[in-house]
């Protein structure tokens, strides 16, 4: 099997963009609650982030699907060989005002994951199975984005915090084959 | 985007840095020989949408789940391994594959979904030097 994983780490720098349905952008959704002036600093005013659970996994498919006919009379064996390479980034369907790294950074810690906002998968992976007679033995290769649920509030220089939002994460995370016979 | 099903938002990372990293190998030294090997490894813990049918921390060498009586048409089979090369794994009469182990863990593990409608029970193998250390995690996903 030839493959080699590599992630890439966001950056501080990076930019994300997210797109709401309403409109706003993450810019606009980042600048704090009215009532951040005139208090004495106590806190450190700031976006805060908490995971506050896990969801159904999502695939994203890397190539086309597979499909191999087995003609004879007893079952075979097919290998499906993955045939692209891919780079995986993370997903948020949510307004998101923290850095995507901050949600990953609390993601690993609550649950030991080890997630990266990206996962590189190279072609050349490969699942074996058995196709009975007379049937079609089929596979989809990809990546497995883990979704992430978390919370987030703006705390200003007193202390007081905003209304907590959700936020959705689906950072990638396992790779492999979906196979079934037709 | 489509299999999430949300329309409200798409996420573009634009500018994203394209600095990646190799994976870590382990420091040896000629003196103290290989690494240790943590003394736990744990498996992949189901979420929502699927439910566990067996599971195996911190293994070395062989060892296998089952036999399971098919009670389900899918399962999904998820491998993690800390060490160096492959290890075999084989869903007895349905498939078989090669799992790569690396030397830090995750997010580098594998989730294998297969077709188990032309099987009556099964049998999940692993077979690994003392060297690897592997996790193993079968789960019924919902249909």
């Amino acid at each position: 099997m030839n493959r080699k994983y590599l992630g890439s780490l966001i950056t501080t720098a990076l930019l994300v963009s997210v797109l709401v349905s309403s409109g706003v952008t993450a810019a606009q959704a980042a600048d704090p609650p009215a009532g951040d002036v005139g208090t004495q600093s106590v806190c450190d005013a700031r976006w805060r982030y908490k995971t506050t659970g896990r969801g159904s996994n999502t695939f994203r498919k890397v190539g086309g699907e597979k499909s191999a006919y087995n003609g004879t009379k007893s079952p075979a064996l097919v290998t499906f060989t993955s045939s692209e390479s891919a780079s995986v980034g993370s997903v948020i369907t949510t307004t998101l005002n923290v850095q995507l790294s901050v949600v990953l950074a609390s993601a690993n810690q609550a649950y030991d994951l080890g997630l990266h906002s990206t996962l590189s998968v190279q072609k050349g992976v490969d699942i074996e199975i058995k196709v009975p007679s007379k049937r079609t033995g089929v596979g989809q290769y990809g990546v497995h984005r883990a979704y992430i649920k978390g919370s987030e509030w703006y705390e200003n220089r007193s202390c007081t915090t905003s209304k907590k939002h959700s936020t959705k994460v689906y950072a990638p995370y396992r790779d492999g084959w979906k196979t079934w016979i037709d | 985007m489509a299999t999430i099903g949300c329309a409200a938002a798409l996420l573009a990372l634009a500018g994203c840095t394209t600095a990646s990293f190799e994976i870590p190998r382990p420091s040896v030294t000629a003196s103290s020989g290989p690494p240790a090997l943590p003394t736990e490894f744990l498996a992949y813990e189901p979420v929502e949408g699927e439910r566990a049918v067996g599971t195996l921390a911190t293994q070395t060498g062989i060892n296998s789940l089952g036999p399971f009586t098919v009670a389900s048409e899918r399962v999904a089979v998820y491998v993690d391994c800390l060490g160096q090369g492959t290890v075999s794994v084989e869903i007895s009469g349905v498939a078989r594959f090669d799992n790569p182990c690396y030397p830090r863990v995750g997010p580098l593990g594998t989730r294998n979904e297969l077709d188990m409608r032309y099987v009556d029970d099964y049998t999940v193998t692993v077979t690994a030097t003392d060297e690897q250390l592997w996790a193993l995690t079968i789960t019924e996903p919902d249909s």
